[in-house]
């Protein structure tokens, strides 16, 4: 006896195109075409507003962490001087064949790029970015650092401000990228990545800037906070999970920190803007530094190679 | 059944539908799971477009947020902030949402800024002289019409040295 289906094939099919042919008449204006009149309402415009698709109003937690660029500028301001011997050499890139690997040296090249760029080293700046491009050309992010971007770049060679905003914008439009191409969690391991390098740059120059730099490296209790809540905020994959669970050293190391309660004031300054000061005190014991030096330098040496 | 089908046969119909339904919930999956990260594109879009230029003569931070909201919406963000850095604040909405306000609170909850006091400021500017961490709280107006919209509401944090 010969089974009769109750669907057709065919019917099958165009139930399951369905969906997918109006999520691309949805999506498909993008900037570069005009918009189609409709008589129904437009679920979301490229202007960024539409009707709302939901009643029940809610609370929206933002994540983020300072850059590695902010990183390098506390380094550079204590004084401290540019030694290349503690970056990661841009030879060991063909390495990472992974991409949660990948992820993680480029948010490591992304903090050696801040750092040589904040101490005007263009020469090796661009020497990172190179490595930074061909990286993010084996995740398949390669649009992002593109000709226009390199000779950009190149062009500003000598002009240290317009190369951070390169690589600013770099990492921005990288960071996008990952999010856009659905690999979130690639982008948590890129903002990990360049954490442990800009905090592991710190480390290395104590000896120059003692007093400064233990104050600042103790104090990287806080944005730790922030990028493990950044981090734990997105899907968690097996590669994810086993980077954060890494880094339990690290923040069993800046456990130690000691935090006194003390009062925050704001003044109001005379352009319009205001003066944050005062605030917790947060300081470390030198065998808390010499923990967390020697638990960033572990998993940095996990990490990569 | 048919005695010249070999076994492996018997069920080749029930077979092929199950896949097929199982390729139909996918693609249904995959559709509906795409509907909010589109939104969340042309929210970026949004962003690039319209929001940025604030940030001229300040270095981006690379993570920055964007979401869309509705009427009555709130969002929060904490964040770290350097001692001796100069930063600049944005909040970026699209103007269906009415006056977004903001303020910047302590650890300790002390306000330090209100946009609303500030003649309903988009953006403000600070040094920091201590490290610490702040709180972002965003409020998207309440509306009583009854056709309501939602749009585009992005943080924005930039620093100078």
């Amino acid at each position: 006896m010969q089974h009769k289906p109750l669907l057709s094939l065919r019917t099958l099919w165009l139930a399951a195109l369905l969906p997918v042919i109006g999520m691309g008449l949805l999506t498909g204006c993008g900037d570069d075409q005009p918009a189609q009149p409709t008589t129904e309402a437009p679920a979301f415009d490229p202007e960024g507003m539409g009707d709302a698709s939901r009643t029940n109003t809610i609370k929206q937690i933002f994540y983020a962490a300072p850059s590695p660029m902010e990183t390098a500028a506390l380094v550079q301001r204590s004084g401290a001087q540019f030694e290349k011997k503690h970056m990661h050499p841009t030879a060991s890139r063909t390495r990472y064949t992974t991409s949660d690997r990948q992820a993680v040296a480029l948010g490591v090249y992304g903090a050696d790029l801040s750092y040589a760029t904040i101490f005007e080293e263009n020469s090796v700046s661009l020497e990172y970015l190179t490595a930074v491009k061909e990286l993010s050309k084996s995740l398949g992010i390669s649009d992002v650092l593109n000709d226009e971007v390199m000779a950009r770049a190149e062009a500003n060679r000598g002009d240290r401000e317009a190369l951070v905003q390169v690589v600013s914008e770099t990492f921005t439009s990288l960071n996008e990228a990952l999010k856009e191409n659905g690999m979130e969690d690639l982008s948590a391991m890129l903002v990990l990545g360049g954490w442990v390098e800009g905090v592991y740059l710190a480390t290395q120059h104590v000896s120059q800037a003692p007093t400064e730099l233990k104050a600042r490296i103790a104090e990287q209790k806080l944005t730790l906070d922030d990028v493990m809540r950044l981090c734990r905020s997105y899907e968690p994959t097996p590669e994810l999970k086993a980077l954060l669970a890494s880094m339990a050293p690290v923040e069993a190391a800046f456990a130690q920190v000691q935090v006194t309660e003390a009062e925050g004031f704001a003044e109001q300054s005379a352009d319009g803007g205001f003066v944050v000061g005062g605030g917790d005190e947060i300081t470390a014991s030198d065998a808390t530094l010499k923990a967390i030096t020697t638990a960033i330098q572990n998993v940095r040496t996990q990490w990569v190679k | 059944m048919n005695p010249k089908m070999p076994p492996t046969m018997t069920s080749s119909f029930p077979l092929r539908s199950s896949r097929v339904w199982t390729l139909a919930l996918g693609l249904v999956l995959v559709a509906v799971a795409s509907l909010p990260q589109t939104a969340s594109a042309q929210c970026r879009a949004f962003t690039k477009k319209n929001c940025l230029p604030i940030m001229d003569g300040y270095t981006l931070n690379e993570n920055y947020n964007s979401a869309i909201l509705i009427p009555g919406d709130q969002a929060e963000l904490l964040l770290t902030f350097l001692g001796g850095t100069n930063y600049r604040l944005a909040i970026c909405s699209h103007p269906v949402l009415g006056d977004v306000q903001f303020e910047i609170l302590d650890a300790k909850g002390k306000t330090l800024f209100n946009s609303a006091k500030a003649g309903g400021a988009d953006k403000v500017d600070f040094r920091v002289q201590t490290t610490q961490q702040l709180r972002v709280n965003i409020q998207v107006p309440a509306t009583k019409s009854a056709i309501q919209h939602e749009g585009c509401v992005s943080i924005l944090i930039g620093t100078k040295n």
